[in-house]
């Protein structure tokens, strides 16, 4: 039986660091027309995959996140809160897909695939919570084979 | 160093090839020692988690590897799909061709293009079809025999039905058949109804097979075999990576060095040595085992270890349609289209010689569930037009086409060069601490010319079903690298000069050590390799046999 119960959301970011990452999802996969990463919670999903098999992109993630989406210079912070925490993700996730080589090699690609794993994976996982992602896109598990934390159907 | 006690025959690689191989030899009564890098995986895991298998490539390899493409920087990976686990393949897609007969004769039938070392077997059709007939029953191939009018002879008709096609396929093919082309059920190793000699049971179509094991055991691993079931007679150890193929002082091959589970270091002498590891694995062994007497890598004294290294063009193309088709969930083999094989489409004056097949009816990811899908779009799966790479119009795109998306997948016959090879990366290590393995490839101008053109008769195909919207191009890296299709680098000959080994795998300048499996394929053909593997491997059994 396969398991990958996932106990809480993992502490790898702090407080402003978590908030500003699902802003990030939500410029990704946005909530205006159905379920999109807030709903599915792709954030706690991300985070697990930082405290573990993603761990390696945390350091680059957090630069990025605390200089580009934050905007924390010389210690000031300016929170995500609000629209501007909005329109300040927006503007970084826009100014990190059109980057070609720039300081942050890969993470749009590695974002981007991280809020369709978080948004469509196996609930067990810690994402697509209610499975709004497979409701979606219109997809069940198909029977004969296991999902939710090993559960077969 | 542990050693242990000499073995009759030592095979390295536990997956389609090695395991033909040892079970093989095992029923003639030779005692066989198999090393398996991987786990001892024979049964494949029930579950469907698509971030296990398709973002964590479970069943996959994932050493660092270096591709160095068409004079571009290093890029460091892992590029190959190589099956890991014993009595492999798991996570192929069970396409099962016989190659044509003009494959093994394509220099003589399509000339040398300038830069290409294009070549000829030195064996024939007629010397593998036996053993293509003996790989279909083990491994219980279907297909329709007659259906296309330029597949290989046959002796009998296919042991086992086709894949049945979804109704999205049959669009496809009705559409095929207005081009004027000759569609048909693509031969494969995927079982309509239950195997009794093997207790394999039938599909279930869950659509979840490239990346995957398969919950029924309907698509063939040799592990779910009969053949794989002499497996058992075998010493297997996995977890154990050869590092090292050592010889005497007289150069003589004698015993194999490798890490075992525990980190520690073990030898394995044989009296032969079978090397059946994915293509640029035997041969980065081979380089990687020097010694006063080999000092560029055993059996490279000509410089030829490593060198024609194919993997088979690949791009794909698909459209969205206005109903629900749901190739989600489709085995692969729905729709074969061969009209555009071999020397076939230069008569067109189309700028190359050799082509390649369509097959259509698949999800764009090549396997069913939405996250390979949308997390393809933009990577592997082209965007259409006008469709953002991010926000709510990927989204709703993505939700959209799902499940009313159909592709059609171009596997085209690359031409082999001299200079597109693997060696030792000289900077990165794997995980052990060796070379990592470098591939330089720089894809022929004839193969760019093949891609454009069969992407565009995949988008001819397409819109002739009724397609709206589509996407399509010809793809950068050589798409057959993703499929786990690596050929050549101990290319088979019968001069030396020019080659690795002889037709039965046997390494030039010694008596006792094979290379199976598809590293010494002279050419790539314009189709899946599994079924030649199979073939090739069960055909050097005997000849490995009377080594010992």
């Amino acid at each position: 039986m396969t398991s990958f119960a996932v106990a809480g959301d993992p502490p790898v970011l702090d407080g402003p660091e978590g908030a500003a990452l699902d802003a990030v999802l939500a410029v990704v996969l946005p909530s205006t027309s159905g379920a999109g990463a807030a709903e599915a919670e792709v954030g706690r999903y991300v985070r697990t995959r930082l405290a573990g098999p993603d761990a390696d992109w945390l350091v680059l993630l957090r630069r990025w996140l605390t200089a580009d989406v934050l905007g924390r210079t010389g210690g000031a912070t300016a929170g995500p809160d609000g629209a501007l925490a909005d329109q300040r993700a927006a503007a970084a996730v826009a100014a990190l897909a059109a980057e070609a080589d720039g300081p942050w090699p890969g993470l749009f690609e590695q974002i981007r695939l991280w809020a369709w794993s978080g948004y469509l994976c196996d609930p067990g996982r810690g994402g697509n919570v209610g499975a709004v992602g497979w409701q979606r896109f219109d997809w069940a598990p198909p029977a004969g084979r296991t999902h939710t934390a090993g559960v077969r159907r | 160093m542990i050693t242990h006690d000499p073995t009759d025959v030592l095979v390295v690689g536990a997956g389609l090839s090695g395991s033909l191989v040892a079970a093989g030899l095992a029923a003639q009564g030779r005692s066989v020692v198999v090393l398996e890098a991987g786990p001892p995986t024979t049964a494949a895991t029930l579950d469907g988690d698509e971030v296990g298998h398709v973002v964590d490539r479970r069943l996959l390899h994932a050493e660092p590897e270096v591709l160095a493409l068409a004079g571009g920087p290093p890029q460091v990976g892992p590029w190959l799909a190589r099956n890991r686990g014993v009595g492999g393949p798991l996570a192929w897609s069970g396409f099962a061709y016989r190659f044509h007969p003009s494959d093994f004769r394509a220099a003589s039938e399509s000339g040398v293009p300038a830069g290409s070392s294009l070549a000829d077997w030195p064996i024939g059709y007629d010397d593998v079809a036996p053993w293509y007939e003996r790989a279909e029953g083990l491994l219980g191939v279907g297909g329709t025999a007659g259906e296309n009018p330029y597949e290989a002879p046959r002796a009998a008709p296919y042991a086992e039905p086709a894949v049945e096609r979804s109704e999205g396929s049959d669009r496809l093919a009705r559409a095929a058949t207005s081009l004027g082309w000759h569609p048909y059920h693509p031969p494969a190793a995927v079982l309509t109804r239950p195997h009794a000699a093997d207790g394999r049971g039938a599909c279930i179509r869950c659509g979840l097979c490239t990346y995957y094991g398969c919950p029924s055991g309907a698509k063939a691993s040799v592990g779910a075999t009969a053949a794989g079931h002499g497996l058992r007679a075998a010493d297997v150890r996995a977890g154990c990576t050869a590092v090292e193929v050592r010889c005497d002082a007289s150069g003589r091959p004698v015993a194999v060095r490798y890490v075992d589970p525990a980190g520690v270091a073990a030898e394995q002498p044989a009296t032969t040595i079978v090397l059946a590891l994915n293509a640029p694995y035997a041969a980065r062994l081979l380089l990687l085992s020097r010694s006063d007497t080999h000092p560029d890598g055993i059996g490279n004294a000509a410089d030829q270890v490593g060198r024609h290294l194919t993997f088979h063009t690949g791009s794909l193309a698909y459209g969205v349609y206005d109903d629900v088709l749901r190739a989600d969930r489709n085995p692969a083999q729905q729709v074969g289209i061969d009209d555009h094989n071999e020397g076939r489409p230069s008569a067109a004056g189309v700028g190359f010689r050799r082509g390649g097949v369509l097959h259509g009816g698949i999800s764009a990811a090549f396997t069913g569930g939405p996250l390979a899908f949308a997390a393809g779009l933009d990577r592997s799966i082209p965007l259409p037009e006008g469709v953002p790479r991010y926000g709510d119009g990927l989204l709703r795109f993505a939700a959209h086409a799902y499940p009313r998306h159909q592709a059609v997948f171009i596997l085209g016959e690359d031409l082999p060069q001299p200079g597109n090879r693997v060696t030792l990366d000289p900077v990165v290590r794997d995980s052990l601490g060796l070379p990592a393995l470098r591939m330089t490839y720089d894809p022929h101008p004839e193969d760019v010319a093949q891609q454009r053109y069969l992407v565009d008769r995949a988008l001819d195909l397409l819109r002739s079903s009724g397609a709206g919207v589509m996407a399509g191009e010809p793809s950068v890296v050589p798409g057959g690298m993703f499929a786990g299709h690596a050929h050549g680098t101990t290319r088979m000959g019968d001069d030396p000069a020019t080659s690795v080994t002889d037709d039965a795998g046997l390494v030039h300048g010694t008596d006792n050590l094979f290379v199976v499996g598809a590293g010494g394929f002279v050419t790539a053909a314009g189709l899946n390799p599994a079924l030649t593997i199979a073939a090739l491997a069960l055909r050097s059994v005997d000849r490995i046999a009377a080594t010992v």
